[in-house]
Formats: structure tokens, sequence, C-alpha cells
């Protein structure tokens, strides 16, 4: 592992987001690279000079009355989106549906194997097997993209097509990102 | 980034049932660290104050959009936007470049680095305003992602989601202002 890889799995780290099998290589990292653990003690120092010191804002924190003033003359508060419930779509109905189209045809490819094994002048070849296996694969994948397809439409109708994390009254062109689509 | 606290969840609830006094609750708990990161990065341009109460009332507003996962990084995510936002209609008319006929294509262009705020030139030996004044040197992309690290406490994740760019930005960004930070830093720590 480089020092650059290193540095940036302390990032991880730190905020928790480091997988558990990575933390092992990293403490190895560290064992032998004094610069990378000069980074993270001054990452540990920087958390906490600035939790202790730098974090307070000088000047007077905002009153709550402008804001609770505001929200009074707002009214209550709008109820959270709940999408509608569509009677011809639903996760389970869906994923029972692919479990019976996998189970049905894994059934036919189980028996067309053991057809094979029986003494028959009239025995499906392997080639004809592994192509009816390969059919009933593409199949299931057909339904699923099917499937996807469907549920894509079906949000966009109820105009579920705002991830509720982003801000929902963002001003003005989107911030071009590093790839230069606008998110 | 941690979600949100059962308390936290349950001041939500009870402001979206009409208890206010449950949205005053919710604003008093993140008031430090969002008001803390609108501060620090609107330095010396604009009125931090009126970005932290627009930043509620817009939150307020859409509430019906908020997915209940994290509402501090919901709100630093528009308190982000704002400043973009007030920037850009701060900012005087852009001509293109002569060459490249290109404009500034980020609002890290348009939210320079102020190089120095309110704070003074002479620091002291007041750590804290030494701190202050050395995030005021970052260049502003770095600042925002040093400042929702320590103050909203938000994964690279939700940062470059935030910034509108990719985790490994966002890791770098964080990686040159601990850098720069330390550097700064270090005869404030040798001080002490």
């Amino acid at each position: 592992m480089n020092c650059s890889k290193a540095r940036k799995w302390l990032l991880l780290d730190d905020a928790g987001e480091l997988p558990a099998d990575r933390r092992a290589r990293l403490a190895a990292h560290l064992a032998g690279c004094a610069e990378c653990r000069n980074f993270a003690a001054s990452l540990a120092d920087l958390r906490g000079q600035y939790r202790a010191e730098g974090g307070a804002p000088n000047t007077p924190l905002p009153t709550l009355t402008a804001i609770l003033t505001a929200a009074r003359g707002l009214g209550p508060p709008p109820a959270p989106r709940r999408a509608p419930h569509v009677f011809w779509w639903s996760p389970p109905r869906a994923l029972a549906a692919v479990a019976a189209a996998f189970l049905f045809f894994s059934a036919l490819a189980v028996g067309l194997w053991r057809h094979r094994l029986a003494p028959s002048a009239a025995r499906p070849s392997d080639a004809a097997i592994r192509a009816a296996v390969g059919l009933a694969i593409a199949a299931i994948e057909n339904e699923w993209c099917a499937l996807e397809g469907e549920l894509a439409m079906a949000r966009l109708e109820i105009g579920d097509w705002l991830s509720a994390t982003e801000d929902p009254a963002a001003e003005g062109p989107a911030p071009v990102n590093e790839k230069g689509a606008g998110t | 980034m941690a979600g949100m606290q059962p308390i936290e969840r349950e001041w939500l609830e009870q402001y979206r049932r009409g208890d206010l006094d449950a949205l005053g609750r919710l604003v008093e708990q993140y008031r430090r660290p969002l008001y803390s990161f609108i501060l620090k990065m609107t330095e010396g341009r604009g009125d931090p104050e009126e970005v932290f109460q627009e930043t509620w009332i817009r939150a307020i507003r859409n509430l019906d959009r908020f997915d209940d996962q994290n509402l501090l990084g919901w709100l630093f995510r528009i308190a982000h936007n704002l400043i973009i936002d007030r920037a850009r209609k701060s900012r005087p008319e852009v001509q293109p470049s002569p060459r490249t006929g290109q404009t500034a294509t980020t609002w890290f262009d348009q939210v320079a680095a102020s190089g120095l705020g309110p704070a003074t030139v002479t620091a002291g030996r007041d750590l804290g305003k030494q701190i202050e004044l050395a995030l005021e040197s970052l260049p502003p992309e770095q600042r925002e992602v040093f400042l929702l690290r320590m103050d909203g406490n938000m994964s690279f994740k939700e940062i470059a989601k935030v910034q509108g760019v990719s985790i490994n930005t966002a890791l770098a960004r964080m990686h040159y202002a601990v850098r720069k930070l330390r550097n700064l830093l270090k005869d404030a720590y040798e001080g002490l």
C-alpha cells in the first residue's frame, strides 16, 4: 500500500467509513511509515484543537425568535410524502414473480438434465441443455429489467424523482461536478 | 455521519404534529454547528445570521421532502446551496476569457477566499483565533470539507454529494486542508 492510499484510508477510518477488513492493512502500513503516522496524529490533533478552541463561533449565536416566528407564519409543516400504492406494482409482488420464474425455469433445466441421464434415443445433447439453461437465465434477466423499468416509470409518475437528501429548493444552475454533468 | 438521535427524531415528529416548541429544540440542537459552518464559509461577506434563518425556513417549507435520515446533513446541504446562490448574485459580471471563452465554472471561483475577514491580522497567542485565521487562509473548497467534517461530522460520501464531486476529490481536499492547517498551526502547537 502506498502512502496516498493509506492517507485516504485514514481519513475514511476517521469518518467511520473504512470497511473493517481494511483496517488491518492500514495498521500494517502505519506500523512501518512514520510520515503516515504523523499525518494520523495531525488529524487527531486538529480535531481536538478545533473542537476545543475553534469550533465555537466568536460572535453570538443567532436567536431562535426569527425562525420560530417565520415557522408560525408558515403554518403546519407539510406532511411527509408517501409513495401511493400502485396495485400492479409492489416490490414483494415483483420479487415473488421473479422467484417463481426462476424456480420454474430451474425446474425445467433440472428436468431436461435428468432426461439426459435416462437412456433414450431422443435425449437432448449437452449443448441443447446449456442453451435451454442460458435461455432460462436470459428470460429471468429480461423480466428483471422489465420490472426495473416499470418501477422507474411508476416513480416518474408520482414525481418521486428527487433524491430526498438533495436541497429541495436549490436555485440557479446546478453546480458543475468534476465530470462536467450537473447534479 | 451518524443519523439522527432518537430524541431528534421525536422532536421532528412532534413538530410535524404541530408542536412549535419541538422545532425550537431542533433549532437549538443544531444551532452551533450549523451557524459555525455558515459563519466560517461567509466570513466577511453577507449576513450569516440571514443565511442561517433562510436555511431553516427553506427546510421547514420543504420538510415533506426530507427522508428522515440525517437532518443536520440536509441543513448543511441547504446552507451550502444558499451560500453559492448569494455568492453568485453578489459577484460582478465576469467576462469570458479571451483565450478560452469560458468564465468561472465552479462556485469556488465566486466564493473566493477572503484572506482575512473580521478576524484581525495580529492573532496573538489565542489558539482559537489562530485556528480561525488558518481556516480563512484555506481555499474555500478545502475549508468547506474541513468544516463539514468537523462541524457537521458528515461522512465523505455526504460531503462529496454536497460539493458535487467524487469522494476521492473530497478526500483529497481534506488531505490538503489537514496538511496546510498543520503547517500553519505548528507554532501554536509548539507553544502549548
